[in-house]
């Protein structure tokens, strides 16, 4: 191990400005997506075709005052958007943009990045805990519910993945579909990772934890300035993650024609996002009741059948 | 300058690792609040799956995060969300029974490095394959790892048992 430490913060200066850099186009984006279904144009007027909105937007948020209610539990509401947002730096670690370009090649970093995910739930209920507030307690409640309908499916997802390719390592995962896409394979099993990652991510139709017309804003209610906007670098960095393990584990990773590699993992990474967003506005919220008997009826027993006959198939 | 390598940052990440694993166990063990002692025990076991990382099975780590945090602890959260003790109320403090198990280990891991003491001790640091453990649970110790998610199972069963029977008393 002789990594040196200007490297390390090299690494951590890079995922620091991806982190930046993603959540501020993706808030654009969002918003202008959302304009765009809704037959609107979206923010206009900061910069051409309003580019430059999200900048503003931070610096406001940056410049206001962060209020901690005075009932609220102070350490554990300081601590929470922190626990939400730092394994986001170690889960951008293994992830690989092109045969070369990789933070750090690891041979279980698609375990790693599963595992990290699994604390974004733990800084959710710390913030509805913390804040003393009952919406924001059933947001937090609500996370914890939900992470056991959607992990074992999503976990079964990923091992069917690496049962065909033979290794934990996203590099070798990539490599193995230079010819064919995953997804050519394993149509049904894209599809319910796209939707355990859509509740993974909390995004809507399976935002339960917000929910804001049921929650006011759910388990960040209390939130201001900074608090909430650490909170959405984090999920939109989760978002991020999401759609680069997709890409990965489903489309080949940086495989594609002309282009350079990390030309199209990006291109990919941004088409499965766009596509999580189409969802927010196409799909009314389901209740929280009818998401967890469809996680436990539907998507286990389906990616169980799918995991069995992968296994019976690769055998033969 | 910028020589310094990772092993020099090792006795620091150590030390943190430390503070995390004890600091994490003494709120789980004397905070008054339920919610606290969850927090802490949280912090505590990702202190563990440091200590695994730092003796170098990352795997091993990694799994302590996925079950212990992913699992157990999610488990407890649940629980935790569903009882109805209110904070106020909070959890009994620690009497002095506390102090057995306490005066137990202390003296279990003292004679421990009493007795090692003067002894030279070699880590034998040859690396496991991992699929070598995957083989290894499949095949040698394939009866112990069912028995021990018969043991999962039975404990499942009995808990939706106990859930039913108060559900009817209720």
């Amino acid at each position: 191990m002789n990594i040196s430490l200007l490297s390390v913060v090299g690494y951590l200066v890079g995922i620091a400005a991806l982190v930046g850099l993603n959540a501020v186009i993706l808030v654009w984006l969002e918003r202008k997506v959302a304009g765009h279904m809704q037959f609107r144009l979206g923010p206009m007027e900061v910069g051409p075709h309003g580019i430059l909105q999200t900048l503003a937007d931070g610096i406001k948020l940056v410049s206001k005052q962060l209020v901690i209610p005075d009932e609220a539990d102070k350490p554990l509401f300081l601590l929470a958007p922190i626990v939400s947002l730092v394994p986001i730096f170690a889960a951008m670690v293994p992830l690989p943009f092109s045969e070369t370009v990789q933070a750090w090649e690891l041979n279980i970093g698609l375990l790693l990045i599963i595992a990290l995910g699994l604390l974004n739930t733990l800084g959710i209920l710390l913030a509805g805990w913390g804040s003393n507030n009952k919406y924001a307690l059933l947001g937090g409640a609500r996370a914890v519910a939900q992470i056991l309908a959607y992990k074992i499916p999503l976990l079964i997802c990923v091992m069917t993945i690496i049962m065909m390719t033979g290794s934990y390592s996203l590099r070798d995962i990539a490599i193995a579909q230079k010819d064919t896409w995953n997804v050519l394979y394993q149509p049904i099993l894209f599809i319910v990772y796209i939707i355990t990652v859509t509740l993974e991510t909390n995004r809507s139709p399976f935002d339960f934890s917000e929910a804001e017309s049921e929650l006011v804003a759910g388990f960040h209610t209390e939130y201001s300035g900074m608090g909430f906007s650490l909170f959405f670098l984090a999920e939109y960095s989760y978002m991020f993650i999401a759609a680069g393990l997709a890409t990965v584990l489903f489309l080949g990773g940086w495989h594609g024609p002309w282009l350079p590699g990390v030309a199209w993992t990006l291109i990919k990474i941004y088409s499965i996002i766009f596509l999580m967003m189409w969802f927010r506005w196409t799909f009314p919220r389901v209740r929280i009741d009818q998401m967890l008997s469809f996680g436990w009826k539907i998507l286990l027993p389906l990616s169980l059948i799918n995991f069995i006959i992968t296994a019976g198939v690769l055998a033969l | 300058m910028f020589d310094i390598v990772i092993h020099d940052v090792y006795y620091l990440s150590f030390a943190m690792i430390l503070i995390l694993v004890l600091g994490g166990g003494i709120i789980a063990v004397t905070s008054k609040s339920l919610i606290y002692c969850f927090f802490g025990l949280v912090g505590s076991l990702l202190g563990v799956a440091g200590l695994y990382y730092n003796l170098g099975s990352p795997l091993v780590a990694v799994m302590q995060i996925m079950i212990y945090i992913g699992a157990v602890c999610v488990a407890i959260a649940f629980g935790v969300s569903l009882t109805r003790k209110s904070e106020d109320e909070g959890v009994n403090p620690p009497d002095i029974k506390a102090a057995i198990p306490i005066v137990l280990v202390t003296a279990m891991l003292g004679s421990t490095l009493k007795g090692l003491e003067g002894r030279h001790i070699v880590a034998s640091a040859h690396k496991i394959d991992e699929s070598r453990i995957g083989w290894m649970l499949l095949k040698e110790y394939l009866l112990p790892f069912e028995i021990i998610s018969i043991l999962l199972t039975v404990a499942v069963l009995g808990a939706v048992t106990i859930a039913l029977i108060n559900r009817r008393i209720g």
